[in-house]
């Protein structure tokens, strides 16, 4: 039976496409949107359930600065908008809900991004957001005027070509971005290792134990709750800017909500609370994402898998079950996560 | 018995709400109401400088309810509670009511909890160097700029390795919190809370849930903070302790201060024993 999955299943090339997608830019723009929730949840306690606002936050509001010129066309400044957005973002979620139990942050942070995804598909602000078709618009598109040439082409250090080997070549764009997003990766988390080492650091972590203790003590929880949420909404901001300069434009069905709960199966798996968790999580996760769909792919087109139970056009779904299962598996068995430490571990379902 | 080393207090009227010669802590009318309730009606009180003060009172007495209410955990339907300093060199008030938990704590006055917050998930020193105020490295604009602070944290590592030591907690150092017994986690919860070197301490029944063996180590270190210059305020059950390490005893019951005075007077005042001790604590006490 071994033999005859074997038969129809080319290993060399599985694993040529999933190390492919865990070092991508996919996996990048999870890491770093990791490496931001992992400040909110898994060091402050934070139950941040709108990652996907902080990420549309950022893509539209660089894209908007952009395409408007309201910056004088400068995509740097364009940047630096998309990230201030993403700060008023963080303050109107946090002041009113803040103060209160964390229940209310999560369920302010769930309508949030709601909120900002319809608000952005609406068609009031077509002429801003560009309503369903996004930014730039479809006929900037076309034209290739867009956001992601100034960084893919302008921006571009790497001469022409095809970089690489095996299942593993880029051409100069992809990869240039993949440097680029994994840079990020490497200075937000480098960022977390140092305000984690430091006193700030401590109080952060004090609060995640317990607010109560931290206030008798003399900290101001709510303003170190609010820093948290900023920085590491910021953090999450940068990921969806980068995301928007891979794709090359800005659209609503990007910032759906099961985007938030990746990027939670990514932190959890990594292990919360750890410095390269969120890292370790992302490779991880698109690693196994793409290996078992394709893996269903090819053994049923194999026809090992016969089509009664599986099509090639379910394989998608049936990934995500098997997320689903690995979650729930990692939460009883790991829940400190590949990397993270036992005795930190934020989920307990003992 | 004998009542401790405290002459001053000899000259205290025992009433309630009287007047003491050196207040550290005076409240005024703070009332607080749950529902048709008045959990805390207090019309005056003053807190002696430099002295062990025990809230005593039956369940229910508002005892904890008037501890979160002056370090600011819950707000008072009415009422102002401030500090005092009245010496020649040195005089000042300073309001406390309406002010936020951190705020009151920055002012001196720190508290810990009946039920004990010991941070489990972070180690014993980790839980010490919390505790010490004014740090500038709990400033996110010096967080990343570890010159600015690692001078003070050395300082504050001296001074948590020092308490740790005193209070037999050095062995753990390392440890998470979350292993340490009952009675391990209280003194940690004290120590910690020394660490910002209050004029006030506040403990909420730190005997409570600890072993005998530790209780007669958990007192010597009231006693010794007392002996350091530092007030104590505390609330216990445990009658034993509070009449052996008490300079001055607060009776509350139903919210209302019913009686105050050293322990040889609390527990001869009828007034108490009716409301509060019973008769049974009552024959007890007359052997001591």
């Amino acid at each position: 039976m071994i033999m005859n999955i074997l038969a129809g299943v080319d290993i060399g090339d599985l694993l040529g496409l999933a190390l492919r997608a865990s070092i991508g830019v996919q996996a990048a723009t999870f890491a770093l949107a990791a490496v931001g929730l992992n400040l909110h949840y898994g060091y402050t306690g934070l139950l941040n359930f709108g990652v996907v606002a902080f990420m549309a936050a950022g893509a539209y509001g660089m894209a908007i600065f952009f395409t408007q010129g309201w910056l004088g066309g400068s995509l740097i400044l364009a940047i630096a908008g998309g990230l201030v957005f993403a700060v008023v973002i963080a303050l109107s979620i946090g002041l009113p809900s803040l103060r209160l139990r964390a229940d209310y942050l999560a369920i302010t942070t769930i309508a949030i991004a709601e909120v900002l995804r319809i608000s952005f598909r609406s068609q009031r602000l077509l002429d801003l957001t560009g309503g369903p078709f996004g930014l730039p618009s479809i006929e900037d598109r076309n034209a290739e005027v867009s956001f992601s040439e100034i960084v893919t082409i302008d921006w571009n250090p790497i001469s022409d070509g095809s970089y690489g080997f095996w299942r593993l070549k880029f051409d100069e764009q992809t990869l240039w971005v993949m440097i680029l997003g994994w840079t990020l990766v490497l200075l937000a988390t480098l960022l977390i290792w140092g305000l984690m080492k430091s006193p700030w650091g401590r109080v952060i972590k004090a609060i995640r134990e317990d607010e109560d203790a931290a206030r008798a003590l003399g900290k101001n929880v709510f303003s170190y709750k609010l820093q948290s949420l900023i920085i590491g909404g910021m953090i999450v901001a940068l990921a969806g800017i980068t995301r928007a300069m891979n794709t090359g434009f800005v659209e609503t069905q990007q910032f759906k909500p099961q985007t938030t709960f990746f990027i939670w199966t990514v932190l959890i798996l990594g292990g919360a609370a750890s410095v390269w968790g969120p890292v370790i999580g992302a490779v991880s996760f698109w690693f196994i994402i793409v290996f078992v769909e394709e893996l269903l792919r090819q053994m049923v087109e194999s026809g090992w898998i016969p089509s009664v139970i599986l099509e090639s056009n379910d394989v998608a779904s049936v990934r995500m079950i098997m997320m689903g299962i690995m979650l729930g598996v990692l939460m009883i068995w790991r829940p400190q996560g590949l990397v993270g430490k036992k005795e930190e571990a934020q989920i307990d379902v003992r | 018995m004998s009542d401790n080393n405290a002459p001053e207090l000899k000259n205290i009227e025992p009433t309630p709400g009287s007047q003491k010669p050196d207040p550290i802590l005076k409240v005024d009318n703070v009332v607080r109401s749950f529902g048709g309730l008045r959990a805390v009606d207090i019309d005056h009180l003053e807190v002696q400088r430099g002295i062990i003060t025990a809230f005593i009172g039956p369940n229910g007495a508002g005892k904890t309810t008037l501890f979160n209410l002056i370090t600011g955990f819950d707000k008072p339907d009415s009422g102002k509670w401030t500090f005092h300093q009245l010496s020649k060199s040195d005089s000042w008030t300073t309001d406390l009511s309406g002010l936020r938990p951190h705020q009151i704590a920055h002012k001196g006055m720190v508290r810990t909890f009946q039920l004990t917050k010991s941070l489990a998930k972070m180690t014993v020193l980790d839980n010490m160097l919390l505790g010490a105020a004014e740090q500038k490295g709990e400033f996110l604009r010096y967080a990343l700029i570890p010159s600015r602070w690692k001078s003070q944290e050395k300082e504050i590592l001296i001074k948590a390795e020092a308490l740790l030591e005193k209070f037999n907690l050095s062995h753990m150092r390392d440890e998470y919190a979350a292993t340490l017994s009952g009675g391990q986690r209280k003194l940690l919860e004290m120590a910690r809370a020394l660490m910002s070197e209050p004029k006030l301490i506040l403990l909420d029944e730190p005997m409570a849930g600890v072993n005998p063996v530790l209780v007669e180590s958990l007192l010597a270190h009231i006693e010794n903070l007392r002996d350091e210059g530092v007030s104590v305020l505390f609330i216990e059950h445990d009658m034993d302790a509070i009449m052996g390490i008490s300079d001055w005893i607060v009776v509350l019951a139903e919210g209302r201060i019913i009686a105050e005075g050293t322990p040889s007077e609390v527990s001869k005042n009828p007034a108490v024993i009716d409301a509060y001790l019973g008769s049974s604590i009552a024959e007890e006490l007359k052997d001591v």
